[in-house]
């Protein structure tokens, strides 16, 4: 779980909300929080803010954990896919 | 006098009542994104993602090593009933091309989770005891003799493959005006997607699995086996062979007569090679 789909589900659990609760306060289906919540999807901006409203917690620290989960899961690909051509760079090398 | 150490049973539940909360899920799910789209294929993430999530609030824990059990077998899945939590082990949560991958889920999150999660917490709030239920290979059989596994089996392959969409799949997908006949162990002629395909069908129930095999990507790659399982189970393929060799009595007279039930045409069928 993302530390953003943590922080959806701490908060709304808090709040009392359902999911579905949630989903219909900003207009989504209950799947999409799901996929917050459970799979670490991160929604857009004006949705982030949504959230944070709707949760009545502060939007800037809801933003603020979105882009470290963001940046973080950018920081991974980039790294996994650095290792990938490490790999196959020395293999071509291994082969020449 | 010694006590007898506590042993965590299921509720009583009849196959019917089970097969009945299995299809309601899936029809929970096809009223919440429209039949129309449910029609399309059905599979475990989004029914998760759509009902049993927000409804039933289990948790899955994915990529873990599960390790063994007693009997030292892999442990593919295992249900926390009082965190509400399933575990699913690696080598199946990533191994997409696992046979048994969307069986286990189903089995651990559908069987464990929504169909025994309520009364599993009941009953360990009332006598303590179990931490855990550990799914290994051998309890995704159907011939599984504990009586909580046997459930979750009845449950997840039923809700993998509800009637309302497999009945509608079969027949779209072998152009059905009639039920497909089983006669014997011969070469069929099968109409699939509007292309007739020659199988070597050497059972029913192999029939079923050639079947079964054909429809997986609309149920989200549910095994063979246990789609070929369902279609035994319904009335969409009938096995002739057998009912061919039941005897009849015929009026006061004792001996039996062998009664051919399959018409002349479907058997001459069964036989183009």
């Amino acid at each position: 779980m993302s530390s953003f789909g943590i922080l959806i589900k701490q908060s709304r659990e808090n709040r009392g909300l359902t999911v579905r609760a949630l989903a219909d306060a900003i207009g989504k289906s209950p799947g999409y929080i799901s996929r917050i919540e459970v799979r670490g999807e991160i929604p857009s901006v004006e949705l982030v803010v949504e959230l944070a409203t709707a949760l009545e917690g502060d939007a800037e620290r809801f933003l603020e954990c979105a882009k470290n989960d963001s940046m973080e899961r950018a920081t991974n690909e980039v790294e996994t896919k650095y290792q990938d051509a490490l790999v196959l760079f020395r293999k071509g090398k291994r082969d020449a | 006098m010694r006590e007898r150490p506590f042993r965590l049973k299921p509720e009583i539940l009849t196959n019917g009542e089970i097969q009945n909360r299995a299809e309601r899920l899936t029809l929970n799910f096809a009223e919440q994104v429209g039949l129309d789209v449910a029609r399309l294929g059905i599979n475990f993430q989004v029914v998760y993602e759509e009902i049993i999530y927000p409804d039933y609030g289990i948790e899955i824990q994915e990529g873990l090593d599960l390790g063994f059990d007693d009997a030292g077998k892999k442990i593919f899945g295992r249900f926390l009933p009082v965190e509400n939590i399933v575990q699913i082990d690696r080598v199946i949560s990533h191994n997409h091309n696992h046979p048994q991958r969307a069986f286990t889920y189903w089995h651990e999150v559908g069987g464990h989770g929504v169909l025994q999660g309520e009364w599993l917490r009941k009953q360990v709030k009332l006598h303590g005891g179990l931490s855990s239920i550990a799914t290994t290979e051998d309890s995704l059989s159907f011939g599984v003799v504990n009586a909580l596994e046997r459930q979750a089996n009845v449950f997840a392959a039923r809700a993998g493959a509800p009637n309302w969409l497999l009945y509608h799949v079969v027949a779209e997908t072998m152009d059905l005006t009639r039920p497909v006949r089983y006669i014997g162990p011969f070469k069929y002629s099968l109409q699939i997607r509007g292309r007739t395909e020659t199988v070597t069908v050497k059972s029913f129930e192999h029939l079923c699995w050639i079947i079964g095999k054909r429809i997986q990507f609309r149920f989200g790659w549910l095994s063979a086996e246990a789609l070929g399982y369902r279609i035994a189970e319904t009335s969409m393929v009938k096995d002739f062979a057998k009912s061919r060799f039941e005897l009849h009595r015929v009026g006061n007279d004792r001996r039996s007569i062998p009664v051919f039930l399959s018409p002349v045409g479907d058997i001459l069928a069964g036989m183009v090679s």
